[in-house]
């Protein structure tokens, strides 16, 4: 036996899972978050019980991939057990994805989640009645604090599949065998609500008021430049303070000195450079390093990178990104920047993983099923993969290039636009425009942002710093070798050549593969000059995703991935060699 | 008077009259539907999306998708 957990994107329904389950699910104020679905085991009786959490869909005519994925898993497993979890506030609208279900032959349960926002509401439903005439359990739920839900687990072994023929016979109507069309289920949803559900005077809310004002152009344009613009200085400001008012003078004051006293070996040793210092060539003479960005070694620069710098970076950015998108302002952005994104082909909700690409690669390239078509999603994937440098990245920028960072941000975000144009142009496929529910504004609690904050910071530890340290193991190693010298003299006429670049950014282009962050940091300690760097960023962002990204790319994108990759190639070659021509006409070259 | 979604005035009200058949299905699961209230809500500039207002929830749609939807408003 199985349970599927359905309903309506932003209802409540991951919330409702890690109730039933226990487990951690993200959930956010926006569809998009359960793109893939979550699996779960909850105790019903005495057994473990499979429990699905399936992405959020409106109907069971789905619009796009992540409907898709709800539709087909519900075709997948016949028998199952539904728990539909309608909105009691829109109760009309989940009634209909509700009797899509029963349509299809399931048994169903519906929980009333959000009761207490549908008291607000005024709106006021006879659950009891409602029930009789579904022939059901229809049970008010408030999933956050968990209310009702040992209700719905208590009536969910009981149910059965009903037909909907006898629904429409209770409502006193003839009953059609057929199924219905939308017309038709709807006139039942509006028989059925006339005997249970009494809608007061619709409240008009602080809450709706604040909506209207941040939806509207001419105020809510100016106020999506404030968020953007304070999300960016806050993020700077707190990471900048943390690392280097803190965690430098820990990892150079303290951690770097230690280990060069206590490991074995000492400077010129094989294994000392690896793990600890490499040390520089000054004046003819090999020297130590004094701080962890220019050691190199995996116990020095691989714990310092992921630690000391990207981390509080990381934080902070997902701590700011929850809190937009538990107050639910993430949609209303994307209709506010769906003018411009249309215009290259997108729609406004690819503001979502545009945004998350910002955090990590990885989960972004999961967040473009929200999008429609093929070629949206490709374009998206493509797009984000090249040119939105990711979060462990950016944080890295702070540090060694806290004066360019900003011209670099504005640089990819250009290559985003102009590659996003053309791609528009060449790529066959449809570019449907946005069709999307505006959720009302929420309170976050604190145990949910805290509970995502953690869920994603910890996520990237574990992913992050096992990968620098592999990077930065490997990279040092195909030093040793004398690998990356070979590689740099080979390649040394297209680094030099066209891209204006010293051929030992080789070595840190080998190590973007694995983490860009790692490559950022190896950067900063090679010779050169401010305008030569900052073309070595820009490399270093738009060359090869990292390998993370690059898996995933290829499980999501299928065929498309060989397209992702030419324009990668082609994106790489045109435009870090336009910032070299941009250097030489402007005369600093 | 009848006119389709796209062309309604900012806080204009009026009532779904009929929808196209191919768009029918995609936006019956939203609540949009023939016989429904609905009032625009506000416009993005540069032929950007409307969002509309009906039955307590906001709707956001492109100008091509609310030019299938034609809506009947006072006077």
């Amino acid at each position: 036996m199985k349970v599927l957990l359905m309903g309506h994107p932003n209802v409540g329904k991951s919330a409702f899972f890690n109730r039933l389950t226990g487990a951690n699910v993200i959930e956010s104020n926006y569809p998009g978050t359960t793109v893939d679905y979550t699996k779960g085991y909850m105790r019903l009786g005495k057994r473990d019980v499979e429990v699905i959490d399936v992405p959020g869909t409106f109907s069971l005519e789905p619009k796009d991939k992540a409907e898709e994925v709800a539709v087909k898993m519900l075709r997948e497993n016949k028998g199952a057990y539904v728990i539909c979890v309608i909105d009691a506030s829109k109760i009309k609208r989940g009634l209909y994805l509700a009797l899509e279900i029963i349509e299809e032959g399931y048994p169903v349960i519906i929980a009333l989640n959000m009761w207490d926002v549908a008291i607000d509401k005024n709106v006021d439903v006879d659950a009891t009645k409602l029930g009789e005439i579904l022939g059901l359990p229809v049970v008010p739920t408030i999933a956050i604090s968990g209310e009702g839900v040992s209700a719905v687990i208590s009536r969910l072994e009981k149910i059965a599949p009903v037909q909907v023929g006898d629904i429409i016979k209770r409502t006193g109507d003839a009953a059609v065998d057929a199924r219905l069309e939308p017309d038709e289920r709807w006139r039942l949803i509006d028989k059925i609500s006339e005997k249970t559900i009494r809608f007061g005077e619709y409240k008009h809310t602080l809450k709706d008021a604040v909506g209207d004002l941040t939806i509207r152009p001419l105020t809510g344009i100016p106020v999506a430049i404030a968020v953007l613009y304070g999300f960016w200085s806050i993020f700077g400001s707190f990471a900048g303070l943390c690392t280097d008012g803190f965690l430098v003078k820990i990892f150079d004051g303290h951690w770097l000195p230690w280990l060069q006293g206590v490991f074995p070996g000492g400077l010129g040793d094989w294994l000392y450079a690896i793990m600890v210092d490499a040390g520089h060539i000054k004046n003819g003479v090999l020297v130590a390093s004094d701080n962890c960005f220019e050691s190199f070694g995996v116990l020095t620069s691989g714990l310092f990178v992921p630690i000391g710098v990207v981390l509080p970076a990381i934080f902070i950015f997902y701590l700011m990104l929850t809190l937009l998108e538990d107050v639910g302002y993430m949609p209303r952005l994307a209709v506010l920047i769906d003018t411009v994104l249309h215009k290259i082909g997108l729609h406004g909700y690819a503001i979502v993983p545009s945004i998350l690409a910002l955090g990590c690669n990885v989960p972004a390239v999961s967040a473009t099923r929200i999008l429609e078509t093929k070629k949206q999603r490709f374009m998206m994937m493509t797009l984000l993969a090249v040119f939105i440098p990711c979060g462990a990245q950016i944080g890295i920028m702070q540090d060694v290039i806290p004066n360019s960072i900003g011209f670099v941000m504005l640089y990819l975000f250009a290559g985003y636009f102009v590659f996003g144009f053309i791609l528009n142009k060449v790529v066959p496929g449809r570019t449907p425009e946005i069709l999307m529910d505006v959720p009302a504004y929420q309170k976050p609690t604190l145990y949910n942002v805290g509970r995502k904050v953690w869920m994603r910071t910890s996520g990237f530890l574990k992913v992050a710093v096992p990968f620098v340290l592999l990077g930065s193991l490997i990279v040092n190693i195909l030093y040793l070798l004398g690998t990356i010298d070979w590689l740099g003299n080979v390649l040394a006429p297209m680094f030099e050549g066209w891209f204006g670049v010293p051929k030992e950014t080789a070595g840190p282009l080998v190590a973007a593969f694995l983490r860009k962050d790692l490559a950022v940091a190896q950067l900063s300690a090679i010779h050169m000059t401010k305008y030569q760097m900052i073309s070595a960023v820009v490399l270093v962002s738009i060359y090869f995703p990292c390998i993370a990204t690059f898996a995933l790319m290829l499980k999501e994108g299928g065929k498309t991935f060989l397209g992702s990759l030419a324009v990668l190639l082609a994106a790489v070659f045109t435009w870090g060699g336009l910032l070299h021509l941009l250097w030489k006409l402007a005369g600093v070259e | 008077m009848q006119k389709s979604l796209d062309k309604m005035a900012y806080e204009e009200e009026g009532i779904v009259v009929s929808i196209d058949q191919d768009l029918k299905q995609r936006v019956a699961g939203m609540g949009i539907r023939v016989g429904k209230r609905i009032k625009m809500l506000t416009k993005e500039p540069l032929k950007g999306p409307i969002v509309i207002m009906l039955g307590g929830s906001e709707t956001s749609l492109g100008l091509d998708v609310a030019g299938k939807i034609i809506v009947e408003v006072q006077g």
